[in-house]
């Protein structure tokens, strides 16, 4: 186990002196291939940032809608623009793929070489590029995590999972009533990887890590939350049927059983931001910040977990809206804008 | 370690599911498995859960047991067992079935899974002539009870029983996570060991919810079946269909647990099956030497 393609040491995280750590995730920026991106997309990301005081931003994915620009110069520019709010702000950022996403259109490196980019392309033995885990330190000086940030590329497809397995059709027969779209998913190597690094976390510091975990598109299990509302004490915005997978890893299976994660946060739904528990996890989508793609300025915004210390398996979780932010409603309402 | 041998063109195997032994029916089954075995001519009998399923003492366990399986005594043929949720509703520990079962002449003992949830969790392989690399291995998962019992092990009572769940409202426990996590383990394994995968076949109870979906594409290439009732899969996905499916190494998994329901379609280069309960049918599950599975109704 090589961790350092695990685990990101570039910067050390750390729980703050009240012994918290907030974690913002944003996700679907889609910008467009042959134009440049809505001016107001860094803006949002920055006023996200000011307001939640995040210590760090997870972006879910969804980058560049066509999966790469029509032109290096336009990529760097968008990858400056995008980096540019955590950098400026100091505050460490990093990202999965999302299923629009390309590596060769967007290759983990570029993200990577900006200072406060934690990013890491994942061990070699998984499939995808972003599947690895961030560690978030007891203190700035310790070398015990006190959580773990797990994050997942969820891949672009079933077809693709089918084709880097060598599986044979028919593998879609749960195309079913309730909204399974062919968008991509955590693969069950990934769910094993997770389980066995969990495991040998547990063994090197003699103690389950408590963690939440990220990934593009939700797990099957998310969709159980607008299903059962009321039993799940759900929270927050559904306008799309959740856009779960078509094939089950087993991963909310392998969380549930390992007992240390308390929450599952997804992109790939623009228009959803809703929030529920299911069997003591909390599974959340985070809506669209991108103005380049439909979206709703009623939910735009982005999910803010804060861990703590004194609680580590209940830690505060709130859908944070854009247009609560100070200041944001100057730029959505910008002249010249079509608001959703 | 327990040794299956493959004596000829195909390696045949008469799961049996759900076949709830007690005294009023004991004649019954045991001259219906008779039948079976001369119609089928099997290699192998699986008891593949729900054998029992009523409060039955132990001795009266041992003694239906033995008069059920005469037959397959009677004819030299081994016998290998899971547990299925009935096993947990007839009253006796899983020590004390473990022991009945294995006292039956021609009963295998399983290489168990150590480390897992199951307790009936383990492989058995398949030798074909000298070689001493098997050609095949059986391997067979306890999937526990239901739901309530997962809860209980692992937190947050009741929570799994929403009125609107993913697959079906029946709640049921199944291959687990942890127990996908041994195969995932087991299967490299048995490659470094070998030098090479060995193809394998899957049996226990509960079906996956991925066998319920295939209800849902009745009407595409390669579905055989009836569906006559409502389907009864586990609750929350331990992702074992997935996991064989990435390992390209599982050429079937056969499943019961569902009384009327008898169906088999091809899902990610694999045949899943539910196979009904034994008072309302029964199958020949023949590996090929190619190999490959093919499923014949008794």
């Amino acid at each position: 186990m090589d961790l350092k393609k695990e685990m990101p040491d570039k910067l050390t995280l750390a729980l703050n002196g009240a012994g918290e750590f907030r974690v913002l995730f944003i996700s679907d920026f889609h910008a467009p291939s042959d134009r440049d991106w809505d001016e107001r997309l860094p803006l949002a990301v920055g006023a996200l940032l000011d307001h939640t005081g995040a210590d760090l931003c997870v972006n879910l994915g969804d980058f560049i809608s066509d999966g790469e620009m029509d032109s290096a110069d336009r990529l760097l520019r968008y990858v400056a623009a995008i980096a540019a709010p955590c950098e400026s702000r100091g505050v460490p950022w990093c990202h999965v793929p999302g299923n629009h996403d390309h590596e060769e259109g967007l290759p983990t490196e570029v993200l990577a070489a900006y200072p406060h980019c934690l990013s890491l392309r994942g061990p070699d033995s998984l499939p995808g590029y972003g599947t690895y885990a961030v560690p978030v330190m007891e203190s700035p000086d310790s070398d015990v995590p006190a959580f773990m940030i797990w994050l997942f590329d969820s891949h672009r497809g079933t077809s693709q999972w089918a084709a880097e397995y060598g599986i044979p059709a028919p593998y879609d027969y749960t195309a079913t009533t309730w909204g399974f779209d062919a968008g991509g998913g955590v693969y069950h190597a990934q769910a094993r990887w997770f389980w066995e690094l969990d495991k040998a976390l547990e063994k090197k510091y003699g103690r389950k890590i408590p963690g939440v975990m990220g990934m593009h598109i939700p797990l099957q299990e998310h969709s159980l939350i607008p299903r059962n509302p009321s039993l799940t004490f759900m929270t927050g915005e559904l306008e799309e049927s959740a856009g779960i997978p078509a094939f089950n890893p087993g991963l909310f299976a392998a969380a549930y059983e390992r007992g240390d994660i308390s929450a599952i946060v997804s992109g790939h739904d623009h228009i959803n931001s809703f929030a529920g528990k299911y069997m003591g996890i909390e599974l959340s989508e985070d809506a669209s910040l991108g103005y380049d793609v439909y979206g709703s300025d009623r939910i735009r915004g982005g999910r803010l977990i804060t861990l703590k210390a004194a609680d580590p398996m209940h830690p505060d979780s709130v859908h944070v809206y854009l247009k609560d932010c100070p200041g944001a409603v100057d730029f959505i309402f910008r002249e010249g804008h079509d608001n959703a | 370690m327990p040794e299956l041998h493959w004596k000829n063109s195909d390696f045949r195997i008469l799961p049996l599911h759900t076949v709830r032994l007690d005294e009023e029916s004991a004649a019954r089954k045991r001259d219906r498995l008779s039948s079976l075995i001369q119609a089928g001519e099997p290699d192998l009998i699986l008891l593949g859960g729900d054998t029992f399923l009523s409060p039955v003492p132990e001795e009266e366990a041992r003694r239906l047991l033995s008069d059920f399986l005469a037959p397959a005594v009677d004819s030299g043929l081994p016998i290998a067992f899971t547990f299925g949720e009935g096993e947990r509703k007839c009253g006796l520990s899983d020590e004390a079935l473990w022991e009945i079962f294995t006292s039956v002449p021609g009963c295998l003992l399983l290489d168990r899974a150590e480390g897992t949830d199951g307790f009936t969790d383990g492989t058995l392989p398949v030798f074909r002539e000298e070689q001493g690399t098997p050609s095949l291995i059986l391997r067979l998962f306890d999937t526990h009870t239901e739901t309530t019992s997962y809860e209980r092990e692992y937190g947050s009572p009741g929570r799994s029983r929403l009125p609107y769940p993913l697959y079906t409202p029946h709640y049921m426990d199944g291959v687990r996570f942890n127990q996908t996590a041994w195969f995932d383990k087991d299967q490299e394994r048995i490659a470094e060991r070998y030098g090479r995968t060995i193809p394998e076949l899957f049996f226990f109870h509960t079906p996956t919810p991925e066998h319920a979906q295939l209800i849902h594409s009745q009407d595409r290439g390669g579905f055989d079946g009836v569906i006559r009732e409502e389907r009864k899969c586990q609750t929350v996905n331990g992702g074992i269909a997935m996991a064989a499916a990435e390992s390209r190494t599982v050429l079937s998994i056969i499943c019961g647990h569902e009384e009327k329901n008898d169906y088999f379609a091809e899902w990610a280069g694999m045949k899943l099956g539910v196979e009904p309960a034994f008072d309302h049918g029964a199958w020949i599950v023949s590996v090929t030497p190619a190999p490959s599975v093919q499923i014949t109704r008794l």
